[in-house]
């Protein structure tokens, strides 16, 4: 592997026999957007490789979370025109194309199917850097044209790319980019308060997301969680039929560690126990397994593959500022690898860990439930549901909440990463932390000068424009309102006879017997029969009220 | 009734004011639905009162849940605000539910009993994850943790932790021993051992010998057979957990309970000599916590009087 410098852009080169392969890559991805610009960078690649075509297995493009590439693999003229080509398109993009492109990728977005990861980096980042994934393309389709060329310059630039080729470095190649900065890691937020953690994900599913130290012991530990996740869901127990685990290089020398399995609906809670305990104690970690791990390793760092795989991590490690490791390092890596190592990576894996559990909780297992609300709603004005609940919104000058049965969403303005501001009149304003307040004025009884009053108190840079197909409109529920009218009704009707009907005719009925008991004995006239049933009726009303006075006395629960 | 006409009825005292009156300026504070009183009140009590019991008994206030909102208002990570809340939420969640056992209990109570009680643990895992050392939500997230039965090594991590900041913590220790008892999904064996490591890992005089007292309790409500506490070897045992309690002139956060679990438990056992110098601290206290066996348990405590001096 060697080191050198084209264009001002750093190439790492691993010579190989057969066509070459190359990747430019640019530290930009969708990590360094926010909620609003989100889909931007995705839309300069399109942009970018507009014209390059056809696109095949042979030549592409991708926007990672930290890193956006562009790969071919070809003879080394192929390589190097299209090499050129995408620096020529990024320098000058073909704006002209903008509209299209967002079309095709609102396509793109539509067709991509959520995975692990995706779903689950809003509960540990929010709606934020690493977390942004997790959410739509918000920016594809409102984002200026002066917008996305301004991102693609001062991104796509020849401070900020690193080439990687396997093969032969082409002659004459050419990287026409314009000069700018390398662009630093975007920080990663937490908004977790405490790890292990769950949160509820799709029916069927079960996974896990941890960050660990990057090294060998972490990547060894996933091949070793591979295999006993396999053994213990699939093979012995024969509740899941799919099970992975994998390793992946993260940000600031951390590793992300994910495992995944699926579960047949009926026995869901056995496969999340065999699933968690599996990640809790790395007891069923030995040497036999570890030796095995580490031969997979061996064979794979000998496979012919290995050796492009290896000049791409390099280039990216580059651009991230990580330092990169050659074949020889992780060579010794494997050989001084421990059991001891491997535990510890266990250990830290667990501690790390966030599950996403298809409606099971895993309180038992000492996880916790990632938070779902917010702590309190803002003091200001409150709106009603129109449906007659208790829900109800907040808008104050601080921020707008929604309150919900004792279950919060509360968004303050400085917080607040996006605005999603529909035709129709909805709006949907999304804080940092990843929760949403719908201020649907169909739902709740807000009028259209506080709804105003919102957007004017956000940064002007969050607001977002969608249009909303009618049946996407929230409305309220008519069914619950009926319900909840028939409920109270039947309440006040209970009061009515309690208090009304019941109550004054027990005390008549009381005080008749008294009044009949007085004068029967003044009169002295009383025939002894209706003496006995005075004195009963007494009896029976003082009885009555002392179990009424006892139960109110030691009601205790 | 009067307090009076119950010294006439030589009937125990089992008012709050005489079990707990360590508590007494907190609970009026939160009776009187001022936040801010409360919050102050919480701060200043003593540092041998137990905080578990303290939360729980506000919480069994109409007004804690408006004083748990004033403090939460002026600071949403107020620890006792939250845990208040989380408290009366349990509280209200027993009250919809009712004393009966679940097969007995209709299913919309059921409902509602879980819908709180999950409000109370979420708002109690705010608390937890806010402040990671306060031993009163812990405790009662050890009752949360029952009620969604998570299990008893959940509830047992939950109660280390709540120890880990106050050792011996009487009322974590409690409800732990309810959650290790056979209807809430533990065995007897494990319920008398933690009972048993609870009351001798404790300074002699504390209350948590109490504990002992209480496991056999459960063991006669579990079997419905009185006969349990009646042999020589559960007499023994109790006879040592109670010496251990009576050896020192201390009185720790929860001794009316404590001697309340000996009265009742040598009671059963028929040994009323036993259960003397019980009733000799208790003077005319009674906690009914630990008499919940018992219909009519001041009646019952009456006639354990006067048999236990007779003898």
């Amino acid at each position: 592997m060697r080191q050198t410098v084209v264009d001002g852009v750093p190439v790492v080169v691993t010579p190989a026999p057969g066509p070459v392969q190359a990747t430019l890559y640019f530290r930009v991805g969708q990590a360094d957007e926010t909620a609003a610009t989100r889909g931007v960078t995705h839309l300069v690649e399109h942009l970018a490789l507009h014209g390059l075509g056809p696109f095949d297995h042979r030549s592409n493009g991708g926007t990672g979370q930290t890193v956006t590439q562009f790969e071919t693999t070809g003879t080394p003229d192929e390589v190097a025109t299209f090499l050129t080509g995408v620096c020529r398109s990024l320098s000058a993009l073909r704006l002209g194309r903008l509209d299209v492109e967002r079309r095709v990728l609102r396509t793109e977005e539509a067709a991509r199917e959520a995975d692990l990861e995706t779903v689950s980096a809003r509960w540990r980042h929010g709606a934020r850097n690493y977390g942004l994934i997790s959410y739509a393309e918000f920016g594809v389709g409102t984002l200026t044209a002066d917008a996305v060329d301004a991102w693609a310059t001062s991104h796509f630039t020849r401070d900020n790319a690193v080439l990687a080729i396997t093969g032969e470095l082409p002659a004459g190649l050419t990287l026409p980019l314009p000069s700018g900065v390398r662009r630093p890691m975007p920080a990663a937020s937490a908004i977790l308060p405490v790890t292990p953690a769950y949160f509820p994900g799709p029916g069927g599913w079960l996974g896990v997301t941890s960050m660990v130290d990057r090294g060998t012991p972490a990547s060894l530990y996933a091949r070793l969680l591979h295999r006993a996740l396999m053994r213990s869901l699939r093979t012995e127990a024969g509740l899941s039929y799919t099970t992975a685990a994998r390793y992946r290089v993260g940000s600031a020398g951390r590793a992300e560690i994910t495992a995944h399995a699926d579960a047949d609906a009926g026995h869901v809670e056995e496969a999340v126990d065999l699933f968690v305990r599996t990640l809790q104690s790395g007891d069923w970690i030995d040497e036999a397994e570890l030796a095995r791990a580490v031969q997979d390793a061996r064979t794979a760092m000998a496979e012919p593959s290995f050796a492009a795989g290896a000049t791409r991590r390099w280039a990216q490690d580059i651009l991230c500022g990580l330092p990169p490791r050659t074949r020889e390092d992780i060579a010794a890596g494997l050989k001084a690898v421990s059991l001891a190592d491997v535990a510890e990576v266990a250990r830290a894996c667990w501690a790390n860990a966030l599950l996403m559990l298809p409606g099971v909780r895993a309180e038992r297992y000492g996880c916790e439930r990632a938070p779902m609300s917010s702590r309190a709603v803002p003091p200001g004005r409150r709106f009603a549901a129109r449906d007659g609940g208790r829900a109800y919104l907040v808008v104050g000058k601080d921020g707008v909440g929604l309150a919900d049965e004792g279950r919060y969403a509360t968004v303050r303005y400085t917080d607040c990463v996006l605005l999603v501001r529909h035709t129709d009149g909805g709006r949907l304003v999304l804080g940092a932390d990843g929760l949403g307040v719908p201020l649907e004025p169909e739902v709740f009884a807000v009028d259209a000068a506080t709804l105003a009053s919102v957007d004017a108190a956000v940064n002007p840079a969050v607001i977002v424009d969608r249009e909303r197909d009618a049946n996407d409109i929230p409305r309220p529920d008519r069914a619950r309102r009926r319900d909840r009218r028939i409920r109270a009704a039947k309440v006040a009707l209970h009061r009515f006879w309690h208090s009304r009907v019941a109550f004054p005719a027990a005390t008549l009925t009381v005080m008749a017997f008294v009044l009949v008991a007085l004068c029967a004995g003044s009169t002295g006239s009383g025939t002894g029969v209706l003496r006995v049933l005075v004195a009963l009726g007494g009896l029976l009303a003082f009885l009555g009220g002392l179990l009424v006075w006892r139960h109110h006395r030691y009601a205790h629960w | 009734m009067l307090p009076i006409l119950r010294r006439l009825r030589q009937l125990p005292d089992t008012r709050t004011e005489a079990l707990h009156p360590e508590c007494m300026a907190w609970l009026t504070a939160v009776r009187a639905g001022d936040g801010d009183a409360a919050r102050t009140a919480y701060a200043k009590l003593d540092a041998d009162a137990d905080p578990g019991t303290a939360v729980l008994l506000a919480g069994e206030l109409s007004t804690a849940e408006s004083v748990a909102h004033a403090c939460l208002d002026a600071d949403p990570a107020d620890a006792v605000g939250r845990t208040l809340l989380g408290s009366r939420l349990i509280v209200r969640a027993w009250q919809a539910r009712g004393g009966a056992v679940a097969a007995h209990t209709p299913q919309d109570r059921l409902d509602t009993f879980r819908e709180l009680i999950d409000l109370a643990e979420t708002e109690l895992a705010t608390a937890t994850g806010d402040h990671p050392d306060d031993a009163a939500a812990w405790t009662l997230r050890v009752i949360t943790c029952r009620a969604l039965r998570f299990g008893t090594a959940e509830a047992r991590r939950r109660h280390g932790l709540a120890v880990a900041r106050r050792p011996h913590l009487l009322s974590a220790h409690r409800e732990l021993l309810q959650q290790l008892a056979p209807k809430w999904g533990g065995s007897l064996d494990e319920m008398h051992a933690f009972a048993a490591e609870a009351a001798y890992a404790a300074p002699a005089g504390h209350s948590a010998a109490g504990l002992v007292a209480l496991a056999y309790l459960e063991h006669v409500g579990h079997t419905g057979d009185v006969n349990v506490v009646r042999t020589d070897a559960a007499v023994g045992v109790l006879t040592e957990a109670a010496e251990r309690l009576l050896s020192a002139d201390t009185r720790t956060s929860g001794w009316v309970w404590a001697h309340s679990a000996f009265a009742a438990a040598f009671g059963l056992a028929l040994q009323g000599r036993l259960a003397r110098p019980h009733l000799d601290v208790l003077e005319d206290r009674l906690d009914l916590d630990a008499w919940w066996l018992f219909d009519h348990p001041e009646h019952k405590f009456k006639l354990l009087r006067r048999a236990a001096y007779r003898a």
